[in-house]
């Protein structure tokens, strides 16, 4: 009998906010709900921080949750690894500081009558990313990744503006081609072995691998979940409704939606390569190059488009696009440091990118407008954010003493370990391509030229904005210098994912 | 071609899932493209629910009659429990765009996904020359 | 929609037809682990029933027995029922522990172990969403 409390923290993160969301209704003060929901954010990255502490003197590295009464082949499981539970205290705390960062922007200018519903849905969407992350079963993952799809549209249109409506039924309309693709993907593996759990459903296609029976089968469920994936997570030939998903939103809501949502699907993804198909079969079926290829070009038009862009929002956004790209080709590159250097991307992605929107979205809110040569000056006016702005540039860039830096570090290095030396090349390009579209917002708003004295007068930001930005650089320094532990937890889990 | 032949369940789930699939992307009336989703839905659980079929003939279909549990009797009955979870998500889905599109017919007064993207595209050249 | 307050077929239909229809909606929901059926198709056709008395007789024929604060409470606390169930059911369930609920024979009422209880919480809410979903897209509120 297992009474450690720590063993139900994978449960109680998927069922608190849940449980917490459904007396919301009841309660009608928008201040009390935004206030609970905060708290249970910081309780939550709280328990899954002793969860990794838990994990670490574990003699296994992971274990397995059997909830409810039946045992494994019939009942339902969670799945605790290091890696896991990194991911998971990770992007609650990207959720926790976008929601803290964003009181003026979104909080204030939401419809007053039912604004409730907006924390009813961010509740749910932490849920439902904590579940995809520690789930071992297929079908609840398609069941989460339902609730996330419907809930990620629900945040984007509290302001109920044409413009967001619109983009937000065209991103509706493809998530939706992609969660009927995963289905039939697990409909077909549900066909084939009988199973519903990862772990017995990779041991029965492990023997039909042996034998070699159901080849065609197993390539097509493979492909279909492979396509279902990359339009969910938005590759390269399905990218075209994300920068507009993302423009469109308010600034906590885009920042949530290119942080954590994109990163709990391909977390699945890699979850199911790993313990359904094994990582030899990807290699067996030759279907990596797709996904290194699609990566590589996307890594590169999305540059090319955010050069394009004269909307400091639009831009952020486009280059999201450019780093699902490293993403799938880390993915790609079929090696265990392949997929670490995945992971510690999404990682990065997640709390840098929340913090580039946050700030942007600062910004726009302070000038009103936003174009980028509408910027000029605003760095005097919003300290804090222009900081953030800066972090989030460089980090993205590649500087040293930032975690983009040990990203492209990883990346480079799995790259060249496996001798894939046109994807160094495409790195080093992407790379330069970067530094062209951040360096000039960089330094347009700390630049004074045509501007009066009384436009450059400095000025000071709230408390409740400053302190979540603070946390995100400290967050970005903190894991760009001391990149150690982080980097072997990850490595360790990767090995226990199996 | 013997094997297409033999599960014809599965072959017509996967035409319907075509058609569906065609419909919400190539259609522009959102209505439509409503339907293709739940067509696409449909077909679905149609291919998942002929997976606990067991032939032979002499299976029933998994209500107990006649107090008999022994579970060679009856027909697989796992796959129904995953259908209704299923149909249930497919309805919240449903449910959620309808409640887009009728926010969207309140804005802009048609139906057609083209219409309302040339309208925005004129708004914001709009706004653009505005603010020039 | 307005016309249809006048009309007095429908009228008479309604009266003798609705209850019917949520007798039966609770015998799909109580049949759920026996028979086709269970929570949801239950607090659909419940649903159906209430569609059709309002369709009959107009908003305020039904707002003196659902109002939205009322939907609001049942709803939380069908769904806070659920929880109650479902959750120390999967804590008891990872320590070890069997369930208290017995396995009774299948085929009766009484048998599966808390599948009866959630099917009627399920049905409840059902029937509450589904009400208020139809009520905001033509009235515009509950």
């Amino acid at each position: 009998m297992q009474t450690d409390f720590l063993r139900q923290v994978p449960l109680l993160s998927i069922a608190s906010p849940m449980v917490l969301s459904m007396v919301y209704p009841v309660i009608h003060d928008r201040k009390v709900c935004r206030r609970a929901s905060l708290v249970l954010f910081a309780v939550i990255a709280a328990l899954n921080a002793m969860l990794i502490g838990y994990l670490m003197q574990l003699p296994a590295g992971y274990f397995t949750y059997s909830a409810g009464y039946f045992p494994a082949p019939w009942g339902n499981e969670l799945r605790a690894g290091l890696l896991e539970a990194v991911l998971a205290l990770g992007f609650t705390l990207t959720m926790l500081f976008s929601i803290w960062g964003d009181y003026h922007n979104t909080f204030e200018l939401l419809p007053k009558k039912k604004n409730y519903i907006h924390y009813i849905m961010l509740n749910f969407l932490l849920a439902s990313v904590v579940a995809l992350v520690y789930t071992n079963d297929l079908f609840t993952a398609y069941v989460f990744i339902e609730i996330n799809t419907i809930t990620a549209c629900g945040i984007m249109i509290p302001k109920h503006n044409g413009k967001s409506l619109a983009s937000c039924m065209k991103y509706l309309v493809m998530s939706m081609v992609g969660s009927g693709l995963f289905l039939l993907s697990i409909c077909y593996i549900y066909g084939i072995t009988g199973q519903l759990l990862m772990v017995p459903a990779g041991e029965a296609i492990a023997t039909l691998i042996a034998t070699g029976q159901y080849t065609v089968p197993l390539i097509t469920s493979f492909a279909i979940m492979g396509v279902a994936i990359a339009i969910k997570a938005g590759l390269f030939p399905f990218h075209a409704w994300f920068p507009d998903a993302y423009n469109n939103a308010p600034h906590s809501s885009s920042a949530l939606l290119s942080g954590i949502v994109s990163k709990a699907y391909i977390f699945v993804f890699i979850k199911i390569v790993f313990r359904v198909f094994g990582t030899e079969t990807l290699t067996s079926f030759n279907l990596q190059p797709f996904y290194y290829t699609l990566g590589c070009i996307a890594m590169l038009i999305g540059s090319v488009f955010a050069f394009m862009q004269d909307d400091i929002k639009k831009m952020v956004s486009f280059s999201s696009v450019a780093q699902i790209g490293y993403i799938f080709m880390g993915f790609g590159i079929n090696t265990k440091l392949g997929y670490a250097a995945a992971c510690f991307h999404m990682l990065f992605h997640a709390f840098t990118k929340a913090m580039l929107f946050v700030s942007t979205g600062n910004l726009v809110t302070k000038a009103g407008k936003s174009k980028i040569s509408d910027m000029r000056g605003m760095g005097y006016k919003c300290p804090v954010s222009a900081v953030a702005f800066w972090v989030g540039g460089l980090s993205m860039i590649g500087i040293p003493l930032f975690m983009g830096f040990i990203s492209k570090l990883n990346f480079a290095t799995a790259a060249f370990t496996s001798g894939h030396i046109i994807v160094l090349l495409i790195l080093g390009l992407s790379t330069c391509l970067n530094v062209l579209y951040f360096i000039p917002p960089m330094t347009i708003l700390y630049s004074k030229r045509g501007l009066t004295k009384e436009e450059t007068a400095r000025e000071r930001e709230s408390i409740n904005t400053s302190l979540p930005l603070i946390g995100f650089i400290a967050v970005n320094i903190i894991l760009g210098i001391f990149q150690s532990p982080v980097m072997n937890m990850i490595m360790t889990g990767l090995n226990t994912l199996g | 071609m013997g094997n297409l032949f033999a599960n014809y369940y599965d072959v017509a789930a996967i035409i319907i899932f075509g058609i569906g699939v065609c419909l919400l992307l190539l259609n522009q009336n959102m209505i439509k493209k409503l339907l293709g989703f739940d067509l696409m839905d449909a077909a679905t659980f149609i291919f998942l629910t002929s997976k606990g079929f067991i032939g032979g003939g002499n299976r029933f279909a998994p209500i107990i009659e006649n107090g008999i549990t022994s579970f060679s009797y009856y027909s697989s009955p796992i796959p129904t429990g995953l259908v209704l979870t299923g149909i249930v998500v497919g309805v919240s889905g449903t449910a959620f765009a309808l409640a887009l599109i009728y926010r969207l017919y309140r804005e802009y007064h048609t139906l057609n996904l083209d219409e309302i993207m040339k309208r925005i595209k004129i708004e914001e050249r709009g706004m653009k020359i505005d603010a020039d | 929609m307005k016309n249809l307050e006048n009309d007095d077929i429908l009228k008479t239909i309604a009266i003798m037809v609705v209850p019917f229809i949520i007798v039966f909606g609770i015998y799909v929901i109580l049949n759920g682990h026996i028979s086709p059926g269970g929570g949801f198709s239950g607090g659909t056709i419940i649903a159906a029933g209430f569609i059709l008395w309002h369709a009959a007789f107009g908003f305020d024929g039904l707002r003196k027995y659902f109002n939205f604060k009322k939907l609001g409470y049942i709803n939380t606390i069908a769904l806070l029922v659920i929880a109650a169930v479902n959750i120390p059911n999967f804590i008891m369930g990872s320590m070890g522990y069997k369930s208290i609920f017995p396995l009774l024979t299948p085929g009766n009422i009484i048998s599966a172990t808390t599948v009866l209880l959630l099917d009627i919480a399920v049905g409840i809410k059902v029937a509450c969403t589904m009400y208020e979903l139809y009520a905001i897209f033509t009235e515009g509120e509950v």
